[in-house]
C-alpha cells in the first residue's frame, strides 16, 4: 500500500510543480506504471480486467488480448468460478470499500509454484461508491523461500542444541540423583562427568560453528595464521572429542602421517574443519570399520584427507555437498548440513581446496566410480554386481605453504597468507 | 524392581545421548539397545523384541518419530510393546494418542517426556510403562 500511494503522491506533485512538460496526465501515468515491477489491474465490478501493465501479463504469464475484458480469475488461477471472498483482496475491496491484502499461491504454465503478494485498492466515485478496484501484485516467491528457510534452520539449530542439553542433563541429573548415584558403578560416575563436559563443549563448538558459518557468508570472518603443530594441536585432540562415539559404534581411527606436521593455518578454523570431517566420517561410516585418516606436510602444501567405509556419496552429490545445508544422508542420519559448507570455506579462506570422492573398496583398496566405469573388466565384477561392494567417501583439502621467511615477513607486515591485513582472534 | 533386566530400545540419532541414557538405565539393572536412525531401528527389533522402545520424535527428518511409531503400532509384531517419546510436543496441540484412530493426527504412542529429560523422571516414566502399561492415554477431545 505503501509503494503505490507514495507513487500517486510523486505524480500529484509533478502535475501542480508543472513538471510534466511534454506528457499530459494520461501518458504520464501509463509511463509510470508501465515502468513499475508489480503487475498493477483495474478489474470491475464483475471482476473483469479493464486495463493492467506489462508486468501484470508476465507475472501472470498471459498475452495482452487473453487478459483485458477477461474475469481476473479466468486469468490468475485458470478457473471458471471466482474465489472465495475470503481469499480474494478484490472482492474484499468492493465490499469493505477499503483495501485488502492477501498472499496467493499461482503455478505458473510449468507448473511452478509463485507465492504473489495481492493487494487491492478501491478507487471511490465522487458519490462515494467503488466502481473499479486496482489490484498490485507482486512475485514474493523469493523472499517466501528465504522465510521458510530460515524458519527451518533456526528448527534444526535448536533440535541440535537441544540434543546436546539432553545428554549433560541427563549424565548431571543421574549423578546428582540420591538413589541413582548409589546405584552407578563409581568407574561410570567418573565416564559420566566427562561425557557431561564434553557435550557441554560440543554445544559451544555447535555454537560457534553456526556463527562462524553466519560471519562466513556475511564476509566478516577473521582470520588469523599461525604455525601449529596440527598433528597434536588439532588432530589428536579431534580424535579424542569423538572416542564415545567411536566405542559404541565400535569403530576405530587410523592416522597415517608423512613430512611435517607444522601448518602454517589458523588453528581455531582448522579445528572446525577436522571436527565436522572427522565427526562425518564416524557418522556415515558403518560399525565395525576404520576410519583412515592421512596427513601430509611438504615444502609447498599440507593435506588431510579422511576416508571411511560406510554409505559413500552419489556421483552427481560430490560437488553439490559442500553447499549449505546440502546433506546426502538416505539413511536419515541427520546433521545440520553446514559442516562442510564450512570446511570449504574455511579451507578456501587459507588459499587451499577441499574435494569429495567417492567409489567402492575394492580388496580394501578405494575405486572411485569413474575408475571403477572404465575398468570394470579389470576387475572381475559383472554388471550389477557392484551393488554388492562396500563404498567409500574421502575428503581431501589441500592448503598451500609459504617458506618460514615469508610467514614472518607477513606475521611482521601484519598480513595473512593472501596479503590481507591480519586481524586480532575473534575466536572467544 | 520387577522391571530388572528387562530390555530397552534406545531409538534417537545423538549417539551421546543414547550412550548417558544406557548407562544410566544399565546401572538401574536394564538391559539396553540402540538405534541411532528409524533404519537401525527396524533392524534390531528383527533381532531381539524389546520390553520397551524409548523414541525420539525429530531424528533426521521433521517428525520421523512419528513414522516410526505409526508403523510399529500398525504391526502385529511389535504393537504390544510400549512406547515412550522423548518430544518437544506442545501439549495443548490436540494430538490423538487413541490406539485405533490412523488418522493424521493420530500419535499411537504409550507415554511421552519433554527433552532434556531428567534422568529420575525418565525412570519414573519407565517404571509406570513396564509395571502398569500405557500411562497416560490422550483423546482428541481432552
Amino acid at each position: 500500500m505503501v509503494y503505490l500511494n507514495g507513487l500517486l503522491t510523486h505524480f500529484l506533485v509533478w502535475h501542480v510543480e508543472g513538471v510534466m512538460g511534454d506528457y499530459n496526465e494520461e501518458s504520464l501515468a501509463r509511463m509510470i506504471l508501465e515502468s513499475m515491477e508489480d503487475g498493477v489491474a483495474v478489474l470491475d465490478r464483475n471482476l473483469k480486467i479493464v486495463r493492467c501493465n506489462r508486468s501484470y501479463l508476465r507475472l501472470t504469464d498471459v498475452a495482452s488480448e487473453q487478459v483485458v475484458g477477461e474475469y481476473c480469475y479466468r486469468v490468475s488461477h485458470g478457473t471458471e468460478v471466482p474465489c472465495p471472498e475470503s481469499t480474494c483482496p478484490v472482492i474484499q475491496a468492493f465490499r469493505a470499500r477499503k483495501p485488502s491484502k492477501v498472499m496467493h499461491t499461482h503455478y505458473d504454465t510449468k507448473g511452478e509454484v509463485h507465492h504473489m503478494d495481492v493487494v487491492a485498492f478501491p478507487i471511490r466515485n465522487k458519490d462515494g461508491t467503488v466502481s473499479q478496484v486496482v489490484e498490485v501484485v507482486r512475485d514474493e516467491t523469493e523472499l517466501y523461500e528465504l522465510n521458510k528457510h530460515l524458519n527451518w534452520v533456526v528448527g534444526f539449530v535448536a533440535h541440535e542444541l537441544k540434543g546436546t542439553l539432553g545428554t549433560a542433563v541427563m549424565n548431571i541429573s543421574a549423578l546428582v540423583d540420591e538413589r541413582l548415584s548409589k546405584v552407578i558403578p563409581e568407574d561410570k560416575q567418573g565416564e559420566m562427568l566427562l561425557a557431561a563436559l564434553s557435550s557441554l563443549k560440543l554445544m559451544h563448538d555447535m555454537i560457534r560453528n553456526y556463527l562462524v558459518s553466519s560471519k562466513a557468508k556475511a564476509g566478516q570472518l577473521q582470520f588469523n595464521q599461525t604455525t601449529v603443530n596440527i598433528k597434536r594441536d588439532v588432530l589428536e585432540p579431534a580424535m579424542t572429542a569423538l572416542q564415545p562415539v567411536l566405542s559404541k559404534r565400535r569403530m576405530n581411527l587410523a592416522i597415517r602421517t608423512s613430512g611435517s606436521s607444522i601448518v602454517f593455518c589458523d588453528k581455531e578454523l582448522m579445528k572446525i574443519v577436522f571436527n565436522n570431517l572427522i565427526n562425518n566420517g564416524a557418522k556415515y561410516g558403518r560399525e565395525r570399520t576404520q576410519i583412515v585418516c592421512c596427513l601430509k606436510g611438504e615444502k609447498e602444501s599440507f593435506q588431510f584427507s579422511v576416508l571411511n567405509q560406510g554409505i559413500g556419496i552419489p556421483q552427481d552429490k560430490l560437488e553439490a555437498i559442500f553447499d549449505e545445508f546440502t546433506r546426502c544422508d538416505p539413511l536419515g542420519i541427520g546433521g545440520t548440513g553446514i559442516g562442510l559448507f564450512l570446511v570449504k570455506k574455511i579451507v578456501e579462506m587459507h588459499g587451499g581446496s577441499v574435494t569429495a570422492q567417492s567409489g567402492y573398496l575394492i580388496d580394501g583398496n578405494p575405486v572411485t566410480y569413474a575408475s571403477f566405469l572404465a575398468n570394470r573388466a579389470k576387475y572381475g565384477i559383472a554388471d550389477g554386481e557392484e551393488t554388492g561392494l562396500p563404498k567409500f567417501a574421502r575428503f581431501t583439502l589441500t592448503i598451500p605453504q609459504m617458506g618460514r621467511r615469508k610467514q614472518r615477513a607477513k606475521r611482521e607486515k601484519g598480513e595473512d597468507q593472501d596479503g590481507r591485513e591480519r586481524k586480532t582472534d575473534p575466536h572467544s | 524392581m520387577e522391571e530388572r533386566g528387562k530390555l530397552i530400545l534406545i531409538v534417537d540419532d545423538d549417539p551421546s545421548f543414547v550412550e548417558a541414557t544406557s548407562r544410566v538405565l544399565e546401572g538401574c539393572g536394564y538391559r539396553t539397545t540402540a538405534a541411532l536412525s528409524p533404519g537401525e531401528c527396524y533392524e534390531r527389533l528383527e533381532s531381539e523384541l524389546p520390553d520397551l522402545i524409548i523414541l525420539d520424535v525429530m531424528m533426521a527428518r521433521l517428525n520421523s518419530g512419528f513414522d516410526v511409531c505409526r508403523k510399529l503400532k500398525k504391526d502385529v509384531k511389535t504393537k504390544h510393546i510400549p512406547i515412550l517419546m522423548l518430544t518437544a510436543i506442545d501439549k495443548t496441540y490436540p494430538f490423538d494418542f487413541g490406539s485405533e484412530a490412523g488418522d493424521e493426527d493420530w500419535l499411537p504412542v504409550d507415554d511421552y517426556v519433554d527433552k532434556p529429560v531428567e534422568a529420575p523422571v525418565l525412570l519414573s516414566h519407565i517404571q509406570r510403562l513396564l509395571g502398569k502399561g500405557p500411562a497416560h492415554p490422550r483423546s482428541k477431545t481432552e
